[in-house]
């Protein structure tokens, strides 16, 4: 199956590749310490010097909202790797390992899918006194059943195709029939969710530093930005509004791209 | 005038412009019949679509349409062709079942063609439907009896030009022979029929003028049986020269002492159902080709799993060169590749999407010595396809060229015996001769021997040396 990139997802994969140069570069162009503080200059509104005006101790608004987004951006990555990574292995499992694995694989995830995913992540970080491990450990164990259930759906539904009852009479081993016939298939399957899985993602760790059980101030992740800056968004809403900006562009573009890429590989029907 | 449907010049275009049907005529009188038959990707559907105005965007159609007692319309004119469905054309689409509503009972399905009251039951009655099958939901159908309420539309909207698209497309021949029958009774009503087939029997069986459609235009057109008996064109030739029961009769001697394959005393049967087959035997000797036949439901392909070791028979065994393979996975291994299967599907043993090349390449891993770059050329030589061929993606293959690649495939394998699973029914008649041909030239030179299941009984007449049949199994719908 040849994917045909609509002109859209070209546009939608240029704008992630600018996310992502972001959060590489973003720390290197900042024009100021994101750290730094000057309170002689709390508060101030946009200018020539603080493009973005200054927060609640002087610290330049732009240059933290810059800082951030490896933290922002490179964590949801990383914890959706790991989550479509562990939750894939799972479902392959599940799908190649009969009616007993499959139905121990399933109603882990079903245990977990009982929960809504912030919460578990919130009881982590809050368990642990907050910080990245607990956050990652909880973002992971709220993801990954959703990666093992597709993976298990599409695994299962490509076990029965001829190739791979084809290859199975030639004598090829059962490994490499899942490496070589399904894994790659299912891969395409769920990209889309990954993508669509990195903005979900991007919120929820702004929303736990928003509750303050994320990252520990003073690092500049967004979610905690918003969370400072809420008790004094009378004196300077840009301060506020640009760390929201920030998110919303960047979920809004995962958005658009993940639903772009499902619409080239999904059939008609699953749009 | 009394020509129900005539079409003159029509010429089909496709969105970039190739033309795919090149100004082909044909005419059919009041109550008379035309089959056009011709190649899968032959247009001849397009024909269909193009009569109905219903041709996908970005095709394009120009010629002439008259029907009788409507004014003549531009073939282009899809709008004005679609208000003629009903009171002066009605289609009888592929694949029936599909065709209807599943969650719609059928006297509602009827009452959307415009037939109510007393006129329902009649429709019904002519095509040996009851009442109480009227008040069924379209998915309690069989694809017999959709087919039937199909009809029954059609004979109850009284338009006098019926379409048939491919009316037999996978059906067993019991039920290619009800087909046949309903189609008859829409002639003896009166209609006109145009009918759409690559199906050799129902071409036969059918009377009026029939027509050949090959390379975009009609290359012979006449009545059906001088087509049949003398075939004009050379491609009428091929197709009349496909039916399996002119083909020239197999004569091999093949070793009886030594067999391949054989089966004692085998039952198989699904958990809580009735056995699809029992107390079954059967001996393959090497080199020999054994058929099975049998309508569809009846565990012929269950046959050739269990034969295989992909399924464990309920009772019996199995004996791969004397050996007893039943429940033992360490018998099987060493033998594993030296039994094989060709799908139905033709391109189903190849990953979609991956190059033939690289799938060719991976058989290394289990053919001891396997070098893809030496061995194909000759491999293709063989199964005379072309080279280039082997850098497509399976889907990019055609039906018949698919099939050849898969048999060069299960050869590389180097197999002592073929389980082929309807190798050919999705082929047209010429590609599976070509194709059945090829594989028996196979056989013979390397001694194989192949079990070949098959609803086609004179296709297994043309080339097994022997025949099991098995009986529709129990609880099965006709």
């Amino acid at each position: 199956m040849r994917i045909a990139l609509p002109r859209g997802t070209v546009r939608l994969a240029a704008a992630i590749a600018a996310i992502a140069a972001l959060a590489c570069l973003g720390p290197v162009v900042a024009p100021m310490d994101p750290l730094e503080q000057d309170l002689m200059r709390v508060m101030e509104p946009p200018g020539a010097r603080h493009w973005l005006g200054t927060d609640h101790v002087g610290r330049d608004v732009l240059s933290r909202v810059l800082a951030g987004a490896p933290y922002s951006l490179g964590l949801a990555m990383l914890s959706v790797g790991m989550s479509a990574s562990s939750g894939t292995l799972l479902g392959l499992v599940a799908a190649n390992s009969g009616a007993t694995g499959r139905a121990v694989v399933m109603r882990l995830a079903d245990l977990v899918l009982a929960f809504p995913g912030l919460l578990l992540a919130l009881l982590l970080s809050g368990l642990f006194g907050g910080g990245i491990l607990p956050m990652l450990a909880g973002l992971h164990l709220a993801m990954w059943p959703q990666y093992a259930r597709m993976a298990d759906a599409a695994a299962t539904s490509i076990l029965r195709e001829g190739h791979v009852e084809a290859a199975r009479l030639a004598g090829f081993p059962e490994w490499i029939i899942l490496l070589r016939h399904v894994l790659p298939r299912v891969l395409r399957t769920l990209a889309p969710l990954a993508i669509l899985g990195t903005g979900q993602a991007i919120m929820s760790i702004a929303a736990l530093g928003f509750l303050g059980l994320g990252l520990r101030p003073p690092t500049p992740e967004w979610g905690a930005m918003i969370n400072d800056l809420l008790p004094f968004l009378a004196e300077g809403i840009v301060q506020v509004a640009a760390p929201c900006a920030a998110i919303f562009a960047t979920v809004l573009a995962l958005s658009l791209a993940g639903r772009s890429l499902a619409g080239s590989t999904m059939p008609p029907s699953v749009r | 005038m009394t020509e129900a449907l005539a079409v003159e010049g029509l010429h089909i275009r496709d969105a970039s412009g190739n033309a795919v049907i090149e100004g082909i005529s044909f005419a059919i009188r009041r109550g008379g019949a035309l089959t056009l038959i011709g190649e899968t990707g032959s247009g001849k559907s397009l024909v269909a679509l193009a009569l109905l105005g219903l041709l996908p965007s970005g095709m394009k159609a120009t010629g002439t349409i008259a029907l009788a007692g409507a004014r003549p319309f531009d073939a282009a004119d899809g709008r004005g062709l679609q208000a003629l469905w009903r009171r002066h054309l009605m289609l009888v689409p592929q694949e029936p079942a599909a065709a209807l509503d599943p969650i719609m009972r059928v006297r509602r399905q009827l009452a959307l063609a415009g037939l109510v009251g007393a006129k329902v039951d009649v429709a019904l009655q002519a095509v040996d439907l009851g009442e109480e099958d009227g008040g069924k939901f379209g998915f309690e159908l069989s694809g017999g009896m959709a087919q039937r309420v199909l009809v029954a539309t059609a004979l109850g909207t009284g338009a006098p030009v019926v379409v048939a698209d491919e009316p037999t497309k996978c059906l067993d021949p019991e039920r290619v022979g009800q087909v046949i029958g309903l189609l008859r009774r829409l002639l003896l009503d009166g209609r006109s029929l145009f009918v759409i087939t690559h199906d050799r029997r129902l071409a036969q069986s059918l009377p009026g003028q029939l027509a050949i459609l090959h390379g975009g235009r009609i290359v012979e057109n006449g009545r059906a049986e001088d087509v049949i008996a003398a075939p004009r064109s050379a491609f009428g030739r091929a197709w009349m020269a496909s039916d399996p029961a002119a083909w020239p009769a197999c004569a091999r001697g093949c070793d009886r002492s030594r067999l391949a394959l054989s089966a004692h005393g085998l039952s198989f049967a699904w958990p809580g159902r009735p056995p699809l087959f029992r107390e079954l035997d059967l001996h393959l000797p090497r080199g020999a080709i054994l058929g099975i036949d049998g309508p569809s439901g009846c565990g012929k392909t269950t046959l050739g799993d269990v034969l295989l070791g992909l399924r464990r028979p309920s009772a019996g065994s199995v004996e791969w060169a004397g050996e007893d393979i039943v429940g033992r996975p360490d018998a099987i291994r060493p033998m594993r590749r030296r039994y094989q299967k060709l799908h139905q599907e033709p391109a189903a043993a190849f990953i979609p999407g991956l190059p033939l090349r690289r799938q060719f390449e991976a058989l290394r891993l289990v053919v001891p010595g396997f070098d893809a770059s030496r061995a194909l050329p000759e491999l293709l030589d063989r199964l005379k396809l072309r080279h280039a061929l082997i850098d497509r993606r399976p889907e990019e293959l055609s039906g018949g060229e698919a099939q050849r690649m898969s048999l060069a495939r299960v050869l590389a394998l180097d197999p002592h015996v073929i389980v082929a699973d309807e190798p050919t029914s999705r082929l047209d008649p010429v590609v599976q001769r070509e194709t059945m041909a090829l594989l028996r030239e196979q056989v013979e030179a390397r001694g194989i021997s192949v079990v070949m299941v098959s609803h086609d009984a004179s296709l297994l007449r043309a080339v097994a040396d022997e025949t099991i049949s098995l009986a529709r199994a129990p609880g099965v719908p006709a």
